[in-house]
């Protein structure tokens, strides 16, 4: 075969597998889908967790503020709020406390109370029973409070509705929000209070950040109409989400585009020709379109998060290039190549490929070894980012290698052999500082053995980066709300709403018990106003015929000083409800009562089971509380108390075990293949050292000055060690004889990469958000880091000597 | 020295002349009122409710400090407490506590809430839902009938009727009686400023 034929082959094999991986992204899945963070055989608390975080009403819910202008000013933006989008499909509910929907909130109560009721029993409305109800209220009536169920005791005479106010009141609070105008508004009136349920889910961000910009619009438009001063704050879990991820979105932007300009004006000037640097960015480009396809093919669905965490560990492919132009650049002039006259065409790339691109391979062969690990750590997540990293890496070997070379010679290009040169003696030099790298490993290992309890943070906090402004308007505005920041919650799991919703009232039972013995401040069940059918059912069972409690009534009211006649509303609307259909979510629709309800019972999310929710108000409950309670609800099984911050919590730390064990799983594979590569231990001690104490140093130097690392520094330190890798094999190469040693271009390619790594990455470390900056933070030195001590520990015999002597 | 006895003289002429029995306004009402300052008195309360086949009475201590907190501590016949403290209405019963929103219950707390808007002498509060209608009584006496402005409130209550006195400056109220729409009252009886109740049977006007 022709060596234009095989070029041509090359180059087609690589189009259409690119074209193919560009085919397959475009029907790819992309997702922010929490539950690919999922442990592969999650814990029920993780599965719900999960769940709530995507179908809860937590995560949905605004909490809107208008502020500015006169208090009625206020009020009447948050009534037109409110009708602009009560029947806006973005929303599920909408609440500003108006008193209209307070009283049709009543209304509805009301018209339902004897199914309601807790209090109804067969032994209510028995005489005695009757009696005593009655009798209870007609001293409520000469009370303080007589002039307010003055109004209800004809038809309610046995305070049904009053038991009912008084659950509703406990579950949303002691007082509720207060109100001002009409509308909810802020204790000291300065602000009107709006809740607003988005019918987006908890991970569709799109979706929550589209209801966000309606709310917004429409506020402004109202504005407009009202007074300019008015002013909108928006806070809940939603908002902390979409600010996120825009921050993260517009950092990432900001900061790739300063490094891939600083990085392209490194090449350039190493280079000296854009089209070398375009062909440059020809293997990583391939790496990232394969590596998505392949993970868009083995997982249906390609998280969002693994394209930039893989993408930030394939930074090892963009040297694979820089390796190969500056090194196959006359490479082998120095060499006698029988038959090629040094410079023509062809045998700089022939000379790399035998004397460079083993090593590279080694490289790669390494970095795929230490990824490679990710995918046995049993948590799809990080499982996507190893295949990502694998596969975008091994393209990327393979573009430069088979590629690359077809390219090359058309490609002239600068030389930097003369920094190189220039640096050999430098580095040469360098040798002299062993025992001090040797004695900064060694108080490296000192602080970390001080400092390893608290070296790994295994919480959340302090992982996404929170707004201080948007945190203060959020716990403002929940403060106003009597809404305290959900953290416990019961879910109830059943076979359909009927099983979950009786479960949630076994549930309720059990609590009521903990809030009188005060170990709870309250809490609020879907049950209370969307009893089980059962429950309904055995509540109109307990209600007498009209007859019957016509009779009742006679006799329970001798003593009293009431006369049946004058109850017969009471008599009618027992007789009514005894014979109403059933209450059920739909009725719900549309009333003040549907967000409290429909919240409380997420929509079908893990497919044949429907859950119930409860959420308990625990902000005096301290752990032994927490554990009383998840006590006292074990005999129902299909309940579970989850906590959600430690639960969050730990699901992250399991998965910084995992991947801290999956990494040393990995290093010792490494470890093993450079023994059985190498073929000699003091060779591979001395192509691990540098790696080791890079990476020692980078994390103690993050203990002593940078806090505690996260699962983001340890994406950063798997990156370093395999860049280092690379490094302490090029400044080590293969003492077999047939090999090259370090000459003047190998060590300028080293440098450029570095220069290109330490740039792109350092850049990263002055973002604001953490996850960028933890990576940054640990990239930048540690890939200094690896080079300064890949050279000090290169071995003397192949330190790089103008000369190019070298023993065998 | 002069102008000494003239300060005396005139901080002592209220109390030396007897008031001028000219028209009242409302406004002097509402200073005499406010004068009070903190106070607290026994009360009896009755309520004559329709469905009941005979009245309920009640009885207790009224409290009131400025600016807006008035508290009625029924003690019989059973002990009950009604706090209104700013916007919110808590009542105690059995160690049990309800909160409402005044906001919630404008009619419900009508009593409470029009009975504060006295003894603090905000009459322009009272003016925002009451039409204000100032008579007098023989001697020193005032009665001041509110009635009401919105409809919400005309449903449920025909008229507020408040008596009182004014002594040396500082107005008492002696009666409260709230009328509601369907025929129901409920009469307060509260003792005067600083001395104990005096049960003058004259619960009805």
């Amino acid at each position: 075969m022709s060596p234009r034929l095989n070029h041509a082959l090359v180059l087609g094999l690589w189009l259409t597998v690119v074209l193919l991986a560009i085919y397959s992204i475009t029907q790819t899945r992309f997702t922010a889908d929490m539950s690919a963070f999922l442990p592969a055989s999650p814990s029920p608390e993780q599965q719900l967790l999960v769940d709530q975080l995507q179908q809860g009403a937590v995560s949905r819910t605004f909490l809107v503020g208008i502020e500015g202008g006169t208090g009625e000013q206020r009020a009447e933006a948050s009534r037109q709020l409110h009708a602009n989008l009560v029947d806006d499909p973005s929303f599920a509910a909408i609440q500003n406390g108006d008193r209209a929907h307070h009283e049709q909130a009543r209304q509805f109560l009301f018209e339902h109370r004897y199914l309601l009721s807790p209090a109804i029993d067969p032994e209510r409305f028995s005489v005695e029973g009757l009696t005593r109800a009655i009798g209870e209220s007609i001293s409520d009536l000469n009370s303080p409070l007589g002039d307010i169920t003055r109004e209800l005791f004809p038809r309610d005479p046995t305070g049904e509705m009053l038991a009912l106010l008084d659950r509703h009141d406990s579950s949303t609070g002691p007082a509720g929000p207060a109100r001002c105008c009409g509308v909810w508004s802020s204790d000291d009136q300065s602000t009107m209070l709006l809740v607003a349920q988005a019918s987006a889910s908890g991970s569709d961000m799109d979706g929550l950040a589209r209801a966000a910009q309606r709310i917004q619009a429409t506020f402004d438009t109202i504005r407009h109409d009202i007074d300019p001063s008015l002013n909108l704050v928006l806070a809940g879990s939603p908002m902390f989400a979409i600010e996120t991820r825009d921050r993260i979105k517009a950092e990432v932007t900001l900061f790739t585009t300063i490094s891939v300009i600083l990085v392209a004006l490194v090449l350039l000037l190493a280079y000296r020709s854009l089209p070398v640097l375009l062909a440059g960015l020809l293997p990583v480009g391939s790496g990232v379109a394969v590596g998505i396809a392949a993970v868009g093919l083995g997982f249906d669905q390609v998280h969002g998060i693994t394209i930039g965490f893989g993408t930030a560990l394939m930074g090892e492919a963009i040297d694979y290039s820089i390796y190969y132009f500056v090194q196959s650049r006359q490479a082998g002039v120095n060499k006698a190549e029988p038959g090629h006259q040094p410079g023509q065409p062809g045998a700089g790339q022939r000379a790399w490929l035998r004397d460079y691109w083993p090593t590279v391979r080694l490289g790669l062969v390494t970095s795929l070894i230490g990824f490679a690990a990710l995918l046995f750590s049993g948590f799809p997540g990080l499982m996507q980012i190893g295949l990502y990293a694998m596969t975008g890496l091994l393209t990327a070997a393979l573009v430069t290698r088979y590629v690359l070379p077809i390219l090359g010679p058309r490609l002239p290009r600068g030389d930097i052999a003369g920094l190189g040169r220039w640096l050999e003696r430098p580095v040469a030099g360098m040798r002299r500082l062993r025992p001090v790298a040797m004695l900064l490993g060694a108080l490296a290992v000192i602080v970390l053995v001080f400092q390893q309890d608290g070296l790994w943070r295994d919480t959340l906090s302090g992982l996404a980066p929170i707004n201080p402004t948007l945190e203060a308007a959020d716990s403002r505005l929940r403060e106003g709300l009597g809404e305290p920041s959900p953290r416990h919650l019961i879910v109830i799991k059943g076979e359909d709403r009927e099983a979950a919703l009786r479960g949630a009232e076994r549930v309720a039972a059990i609590l009521d018990q903990q809030v009188e013995d005060g170990l709870l401040a309250g809490y609020r069940a879907p049950t209370e106003t969307l009893p089980s059918l059962a429950t309904q059912r055995a509540r109109q069972a307990a209600l007498p015929a009209g007859k019957e409690l016509a009779q009742r009534l006679d006799q329970a009211l001798a003593g009293l000083p009431v006369s049946p006649d004058r109850l017969q509303g009471f008599v009618d609307d027992v007789v009514v409800q005894k014979n109403a259909a059933a209450i059920e979510l739909a009725d719900l629709e549309g009333t003040p009562l549907w967000l409290a309800v429909a919240g409380q019972l997420p929509s079908d999310a893990t497919g044949s089971q429907t859950v119930a929710v409860v959420t308990l108000h625990t902000d005096t409950a301290g752990p032994q509380e927490l554990a009383v309670l998840r006590e006292a609800i074990a005999p129902i099984e299909s309940a579970v108390l989850i906590d959600l911050l430690t639960e969050s919590n730990r699901l992250y730390a399991r998965y910084l075990n995992t991947t801290l064990t999956v990494s040393l799983a990995g290093a010792a594979a490494i470890i093993l293949l450079l023994l059985l590569v190498q073929a000699s231990p003091r060779r591979t001690l001395r192509t691990l050292l540098p790696i080791t104490l890079a990476v020692l140093l980078v994390v103690a130097g993050h203990a002593l000055f940078g806090g505690q690392l996260t699962l983001l520094h340890l994406v950063g330190l798997l990156l370093v060690a395999a860049i280092g890798s690379n490094y302490a094999l090029f400044f080590q190469p293969p003492g077999d004889g047939g090999g090259n040693g370090l000459d003047a271009r190998t060590l300028a390619s080293l440098t450029l990469a570095t220069t290109t790594t330490v740039t792109a990455f350092g850049v990263l470390a002055f973002s604001s958000v953490p996850v960028l900056q933890a990576i940054g933070a640990t990239v930048a030195p540690g890939a200094l880091a690896a080079w300064l001590l890949a050279a000090i520990f290169a071995d003397p015999s192949t330190r790089p000597v103008p000369a190019m002597k070298k023993q065998p | 020295m002069t102008l000494s006895i003239c300060r005396r003289f005139a901080v002592l002429l209220p109390l030396m002349l007897p008031l001028p029995t000219y028209a009242m306004d409302i406004e002097e009402l509402a200073t005499a009122l406010a004068d009070r300052g903190a106070d607290s008195t026994d009360y009896q309360q009755t309520r004559y409710l329709g469905i009941l086949d005979e009245p309920l009475e009640s009885s207790g201590r009224l409290s009131f400090e400025p600016p807006d907190r008035l508290v009625q501590a029924q003690r019989e016949p059973e002990a009950r407490t009604l706090t209104l403290d700013g916007e919110q209405l808590t009542f105690e019963s059995d160690g049990r506590r309800r909160v409402v929103q005044l906001d919630d219950s404008p009619e419900g707390a009508a009593f409470a809430d029009s009975l504060r808007g006295i003894l603090n002498g905000r009459i322009d509060v009272l003016r925002e839902d009451y039409e204000l209608v100032l008579s007098e009584r023989p001697g020193d006496g005032w009665r001041l009938n509110l009635l009401p402005l919105r409809d919400e409130l005309a449903e449920r209550i025909r008229r507020i009727e408040v008596i009182g006195q004014i002594e040396a400056g500082v107005a008492d109220v002696e009666r409260l009686t709230l009328e509601f729409a369907n025929g129901d009252r409920s009469v307060m009886q509260l003792g005067q400023h600083g001395k104990p109740l005096q049960d003058d049977g004259s619960t009805s006007p």
